[in-house]
This record gives C-alpha cells, sequence and structure tokens, in this order.
C-alpha cells in the first residue's frame, strides 16, 4: 500500500486551531475580569493606574451603600415574582390550553423581548410619571387629586422590568410545559382527579424545577438590569447596584475603586444564582428525558378560551402597543400632553434629530457595529459552537463553560472591567467603535452560541460522519455539508446579534468615546439632557432598523423550524 | 437503461481486529473483540441490540476511538493501542451506509452521490460518468436531478448505497442499512444487496440484528453478546 497515503495520526490542524481559539476566548472573557478585581483592591489614589496599594477597604466601605443593595433586591425579588406569574400563566395557556390562534399567540408573546425594557421604561414614564403621565393627566382632568399611578416607584420599576422579562420566563416554561407527555395529565384524569386537581397534582410538581430555574435565570437578570432602574429612578434618586456603580464612574472625581467592589459583589451573587441554575436544568426535570415520540394536545377549556385569548391579548397591548404608540405619539407632538390638539402635532422632532450630527452619527455607527457583530460574531460563534459540539476535542466543556461566562456578568459590570483593560492596552482603541465591537463581541456570546448550538444539536451527527467516510477531511467537511445545513440557523443568530447590539446599552454607555458615540446611550443622554418628544423621535428612528430585522428573522425561523432531513 | 461495466476498482483489502476494547466512561461496549476478515468477503456481525456490534463496526471506520487492541486495514495498522495509532476516518479509505442513511437534505441525489468524488477532486466529466453508472446499479438513474430531501426511505437507502460504493472504496462497512425499512422493501433490497456485492467485488462488514439478512448475505457470520464473540 502506498504509505504516502498515511500520514501521521491525527493531524496537529484542529487540536492546535481550538486550542488557539478557546485561549483568545479566555481572555477576551477573563481579561476584563481581572482589570475588575484589581481595581475593587485599589486602597490609594482612585485615579492611579495600576493601583498604589492593595488592601479590602472598599468591600468595607460597601456597607455605607446598605440602601442600594436592599433597592436592587426589592426590585429584583418584585419583578421575578411578576415576570414568573406572567410567564407561567401564558406557558400554560399556549401549550396546555386550546387557546384560540395559539401557534401565532406564540410568536407575538417573543416581540415584548424586542421592545427592551429601555423603550418600556421611556414609554412608561410617558404614561405614568407622577405630574406629567398621561394617566395621570387624564386622572386630573377627571377630577382626581393627586396622582393615579407613580411609575417612578420601586414597585413601577419592577412593573416595567416585569413586562419585559416576562416574554423570557415564558419562552423558558413553556418550552417545559411543551416537553411534558400530555398522557401524564390524561392518566390522572382517567382515574378520576378533576381539573384543578390534576393541575396542582401532576402539572405543576411536574414542571416545578423548570419554572424554578427559569426564576433564578430571571431573578440574575433582574439584579444585573439597568434601563430602567436608570431612567425611571436616577430623578428620583432612587439606584440599585448597576446605576450606582453607573453614578460612580461618571460623577467627578470618578469613584472606580467603590464601583469596581460593587461590581465585584453583584457579579458574585449574579455567578452563584447562574450556576445554581445550571445545577438545576443539568439535573434535568423528569419530564423531559422521556425521548419518546408524543403529539403535544392541548386540553379544552371551553369557555374560558376566549377569556385565555383576552388575557394574552392584554399582556402584548401593555407590553408591546402601548409603549411603541406612546412614544409614536409622543414623537410627533410640540409638547406631549394627553389631549391631541390639532396644532400641537408636528413632524419637527423626526427632522431635528435627523438633522443633528451627533444623532446621525450615533445612528450609523451603531448600524456598523451591529452589521460588524453579527458578521464576525456569527463567523466567530457557529466555529465555536461547532468546536464545542461536535468536535470531540478532549476540554469541549471547558472551553463552553468559559464561553458562557459573560451571562453571569451584568454588561455593565463586564463593560467597567474591560473599560480598565483597554486603557492600558498598548494599541490604542480606548474610545473607539472597535473597543465597542470587541465588547459586544464577547457579551453576546452566550447569546450566539446558544442560538446556534441549538441548531448544531438537530442535525443528526451522521450526516458530517457519512461525509468524513465519503474521505473528507474536517475543512471540507465544514464548507460542504455543516455550514449549508446551518445556514437558517446562522441566519437566524446574525439578525439576533445586529439587534442585540443596536440596541445595547449597558456595555455601551461606559465603553462609547465622545467621538465615537451609538444610538441607545445617546437616547438615554437626550431623555435626560434635550426634551422628551425629540427622545421619543430618537428611539423610534432606532426601532425602524430593529423591526426590520426583526420581521426578517420571523420569516427565517419560520423557515429554519422546518425539520431538517425528512 | 444498460449498465455499463464498473469502472477499474481499487482490489479489495483485508481487515483484521484484534483484542478490541472500546470504553465510554464506565461502561464498556467491546471487550476484547477478535477476528479478520479476508479481502472480498462480506462478513456479518450479528447479535441483539447493544451488543457491541454498531461499537465495532464504528471502530473500524475510525467514527470511535477504542480503548485498547489493534485494527489492520491491508495490514496497515489504522489504530494501535501500543503505537498510538490513530487514522482518522477520512483517510482509511473505506466507506459505510449509515443506519439513519445520513442524505443530506440540501443536495440532490447526484451531489449527494458525487461528494466523495469531488473529495477526490476528480475531474466534472468522470464524475458525471461514475455517479451516473452508480445511480443505474441502484436504479435511481432517473432521479439523479431531485432534491433529496424528497426521496422515500427506500430510495434514500439506495442513494446512501450509491454515495457509499461510487468512490470504489476497499471496504464496505453496513450498520443495519435495513434496519428503517418496511418487511416487503427490506426483502427486495437483500437480493440486489447481494448482487451488488457480487458485481462489485469488494469486502464488507455488516451489522445486524437480523438472522435472516445475515445467512441471505454473507460468506460468515460472527454472533456477539455484551461485548464479546
Amino acid at each position: 500500500m502506498d504509505r504516502s497515503q498515511w500520514a501521521p495520526p491525527w493531524r496537529p490542524g484542529p487540536r492546535l486551531v481550538s486550542l488557539v481559539v478557546g485561549g483568545i476566548a479566555a481572555v477576551l472573557v477573563f481579561y476584563p475580569i481581572v482589570y475588575l478585581i484589581q481595581a475593587s483592591l485599589s486602597v490609594g489614589d482612585p485615579q492611579a493606574r495600576p493601583p498604589e496599594a492593595y488592601g479590602l477597604d472598599n468591600y468595607a466601605g460597601l456597607s455605607r451603600f446598605a440602601q442600594i443593595f436592599w433597592n436592587t433586591a426589592i426590585v429584583a425579588v418584585v419583578a421575578t415574582v411578576f415576570a414568573i406569574i406572567l410567564g407561567f400563566a401564558m406557558g400554560w395557556m399556549l401549550s396546555r390550553a386550546n387557546v384560540p390562534g395559539r401557534e401565532a399567540l406564540e410568536q407575538l408573546m417573543a416581540l415584548p423581548y424586542y421592545v427592551t425594557p429601555l423603550m418600556g421604561a421611556l414609554a412608561w414614564s410617558l404614561i405614568g410619571s407622577p405630574s406629567g403621565g398621561f394617566l395621570n393627566q387624564v386622572w386630573r382632568a377627571l377630577g382626581g387629586e393627586g396622582h393615579l399611578v407613580d411609575i417612578t416607584t420601586p414597585y413601577g420599576i419592577a412593573w416595567v422590568m416585569a413586562l419585559f422579562e416576562g416574554s423570557v420566563a415564558f419562552v423558558m416554561i413553556g418550552a417545559v410545559m411543551k416537553s411534558m407527555d400530555p398522557a401524564l395529565e390524561e392518566a390522572s384524569q382517567v382515574l378520576g382527579a378533576g381539573r384543578l386537581r390534576t393541575m396542582l397534582r401532576i402539572t405543576l410538581p411536574l414542571v416545578l424545577p423548570g419554572v424554578l430555574g427559569a426564576a433564578i435565570f430571571v431573578f440574575a437578570e433582574m439584579l444585573g438590569s439597568f434601563s430602567a432602574a436608570l431612567v425611571l429612578g436616577l430623578p428620583n434618586r432612587f439606584y440599585v447596584v448597576t446605576t450606582a456603580m453607573y453614578q460612580l464612574v461618571s460623577q467627578y472625581p470618578p469613584r472606580f475603586p467603590q464601583a469596581a467592589a460593587m461590581g465585584v459583589s453583584l457579579f458574585a451573587v449574579m455567578f452563584a444564582m447562574v450556576y445554581i441554575y445550571r445545577r438545576i436544568i443539568s439535573r434535568g426535570s423528569y419530564v423531559t428525558i422521556t425521548g419518546k415520540a408524543f403529539r403535544p394536545r392541548a386540553m379544552d377549556v371551553g369557555r374560558l378560551r376566549w377569556i385565555l385569548f383576552g388575557v394574552c391579548l392584554v399582556y402584548l397591548a401593555v407590553a408591546v402597543l402601548l409603549p411603541v404608540l406612546t412614544l409614536l405619539y409622543a414623537s410627533v407632538q410640540r409638547l406631549a400632553t394627553a389631549f391631541p390638539r390639532l396644532d400641537n402635532f408636528t413632524l419637527a422632532n423626526y427632522v431635528t434629530a435627523l438633522s443633528l450630527d451627533a444623532v446621525r452619527s450615533a445612528l450609523w455607527n451603531s448600524l456598523l457595529l451591529g452589521c460588524a457583530t453579527s458578521i464576525l460574531g456569527v463567523l466567530l460563534m457557529s466555529f465555536l459552537s461547532w468546536l464545542i459540539y461536535r468536535s470531540r476535542l478532549p476540554g469541549a466543556g471547558v472551553i463552553e463553560y468559559l464561553l458562557m461566562f459573560p451571562q453571569a456578568v451584568p454588561r455593565l459590570v463586564f463593560a467597567f472591567g474591560m473599560l480598565w483593560a483597554w486603557l492600558v492596552f498598548p494599541i490604542p482603541i480606548y474610545g473607539t467603535l472597535w473597543l465597542l465591537l470587541i465588547a459586544y463581541l464577547t457579551v453576546f456570546l452566550p447569546l450566539g452560541i446558544r442560538t446556534i448550538s441549538g441548531v448544531i444539536l438537530q442535525i443528526d451527527r451522521t450526516l458530517e460522519e457519512s461525509a468524513q467516510m465519503c474521505g473528507a477531511p474536517w475543512g471540507y467537511r465544514l464548507r460542504t455539508v455543516t455550514m449549508p445545513l446551518l445556514r437558517p440557523g446562522l441566519i437566524a443568530a446574525a439578525l439576533l446579534l445586529f439587534i442585540a447590539s443596536v440596541r445595547e446599552l449597558g456595555a455601551s454607555i461606559l465603553l462609547m468615546g465622545p467621538k465615537a458615540k451609538v444610538i441607545t446611550p445617546a437616547i438615554v443622554e437626550s431623555w435626560f439632557s434635550t426634551s422628551t418628544e425629540l427622545t421619543a423621535a430618537m428611539a423610534l428612528l432606532q426601532t425602524l432598523p430593529v423591526a426590520l430585522a426583526l420581521a426578517l428573522l420571523f420569516a427565517v425561523a419560520r423557515r429554519a423550524l422546518r425539520p431538517v432531513g425528512e | 437503461m444498460t449498465v455499463s461495466p464498473a469502472p477499474e476498482t481499487r482490489h479489495a483489502a483485508s481487515i483484521d481486529v484484534k483484542d478490541l476494547v472500546v470504553r465510554y466512561g464506565a461502561v464498556t461496549a467491546v471487550r476484547g473483540v477478535s477476528f479478520s476478515v479476508a479481502a472480498g468477503e462480506h462478513l456479518t456481525l450479528l447479535g441483539p441490540s447493544g451488543c457491541g456490534k454498531t461499537t465495532t463496526l464504528r471502530a473500524i471506520a475510525g467514527l470511535e476511538k477504542p480503548t485498547a487492541g489493534e485494527i489492520r486495514i491491508d495490514g496497515t495498522v489504522v489504530y494501535g493501542a501500543g503505537s498510538r495509532v490513530q487514522v482518522p476516518p477520512e483517510r482509511r479509505g473505506l466507506s459505510m451506509v449509515f443506519q439513519s442513511y445520513a442524505i443530506w437534505p440540501h443536495m440532490t441525489v447526484f451531489d449527494n452521490v458525487a461528494y466523495g468524488l469531488r473529495v477526490r477532486r476528480e475531474s466534472e466529466t468522470a464524475i458525471a460518468e461514475r455517479v451516473g453508472w452508480a445511480l443505474d446499479l441502484v436504479q435511481m438513474g432517473e432521479l439523479a436531478g431531485r432534491s433529496a430531501s424528497k426521496l422515500s426511505g427506500g430510495q434514500q437507502q439506495r442513494v446512501a448505497l450509491a454515495r457509499a460504493f461510487v468512490f470504489s472504496p476497499s471496504v464496505l462497512l453496513f450498520d443495519e442499512p435495513l434496519s428503517n425499512l418496511d418487511a416487503k422493501l427490506r426483502a427486495e433490497m437483500r437480493i440486489e444487496l447481494k448482487e451488488l456485492q457480487r458485481q462489485l467485488g469488494i469486502t464488507s462488514v455488516y451489522v445486524t440484528h437480523d438472522l435472516e439478512e445475515a445467512l441471505a448475505i454473507s460468506d460468515r457470520i460472527i454472533v456477539m453478546r455484551n461485548g464479546v464473540i
């Protein structure tokens, strides 16, 4: 036999590549964290870099901020409870009850997530701020005293956050409910248990681990959330940890070490939460692992289904339609008021927004970054997903853990670490779009990898193995078999990354330079320093490309959902 | 349609498996299996599900990394625990038909079959000729342009078969290729497979849990149970 055909065992190619990629990922993820921790230990001159002296004083000093930690806990707990109730109710309705049009509704339930807490907070501030809120204007016009609702209270902030995170809770809990074999419920009914008894004794215990997992995940998200608390809390000097950190960093003189210490403590709590979450789902609820094919059937709930249908519509109206319409309404007025007057309408806000260089360049920068993040992100993340889930390399599990790490770090905290880290970086990228690009690619690693790996795992492994048996080396296989099969999933991931980066706030607000602004922080700045109406116009201008990408996403997702290989 | 004679084929190869052990964590799927297949012989590994026969086959293919033992193809060591040799599947020069067929849904029938030839950088005219020959042999000539996602189970099976032998591998491995077909089709395909093996004259290792199938197709049968012969 021709010896040249048999090269030495295992070319180093794939192994070396994965080592290099894993290494780069580790640097991206851990480099900022190291600097965050270093900053939190600095006890000398707060402006000095690197720190003059190390100590734990900043952590000891955190007791002065007890009120802020308490605020954070209250807001996060209330918002989580509310979001989980929302998600559980919607999840049950749309997967277990025969609500009319539930397939369409299920798709629409994802919308609130895309509206984002920032848009929601701006809109709800217009609706429910104690003095000028539309709802309170109407209340006073009807002869009421004071105000009917106050959205700037902790409960108001929690309400806004829950409305939008409810959609996430719905997706997580709905998936658990769907994976439950209806026969388990039917068996209970056949044995004579009523519907309520079945629900309490069978359904609830079976989905409980999934619900608990969702609750912890949502709670971690709430702890790290930023925008709603910023928009609604800042005017009242109501701070949560993230907004307090932002305040400490952006005030003069900035107090970096205290902010870093706060960030590290928040990160520690969130990390614990995400760890518990992963423990819960890795143990798996008993429901999901039957592996047997069954047809998800819905329970007939009779007349009640129309009521449930109405509940879903109300949720969508409050979380999607109302905020968008409110902003639209405010953006075409000279002075936003609840009572429309013909001479008050104007398009001047849009004209102003589009003629301001600052807004134009911010919008352009965001679109540019969105495209760059989605293209580079998909290339990078699909390669990483393939490495983790398909290459069977030793250490793939470690790489996965590493890449999912940013999920446990609030974006603002992460950005803070990057701020320090890249200031000392020899190549001057601080204050440029490059820094933001790196930040986006890092913080969206979990989002991208989860999306892409979901598609990868759907594709039967033998499809790749048979290419291997045909003699195709790994690069050739990747190009001819793996990539084409993944295409719909990859397009969906690209669109998701685009949407996520165009609307990113927590990391951008700290990292953008004065000469390279992006749109979301610009909207927040405008909210605090210029007119409400102009801000509303800017928010809608930002929504336009996002909505376009979203429409595309829904079209692609429907195609991507078609089973492959049939 | 007339079937042209087979283009020049590579010679059939022999296989030697010695003391093969495959372990996944705590589970030992194959515990010390040894057998040889002579060049041109048709061997069947027969046994109940979970007895380690598919794992043995995948180890020969190179898709599974054994824990111990040695595998030689045509005298060349492709896996050796002692010599730390592990030749990747794509360079072992063999081919395989999967239980799930693993037909790529995003390609046409023609492209599926042509894949192994394109990997080997054959000219397009040679590819057209070889693929035409292979598809005729499995009676799928008319469907060459069809999208592979629009095939029935039996048709997919034939395409998988054509794809596996079109590039004249020295060994063909079959992983329960007929188990997903209905009884009537299975009986038909059994006869066709037998005929194909005769025409191609290459070495084959066939895995099944169906005794009748094993008797119909092979020169020799090895029965496996609990990871041993």
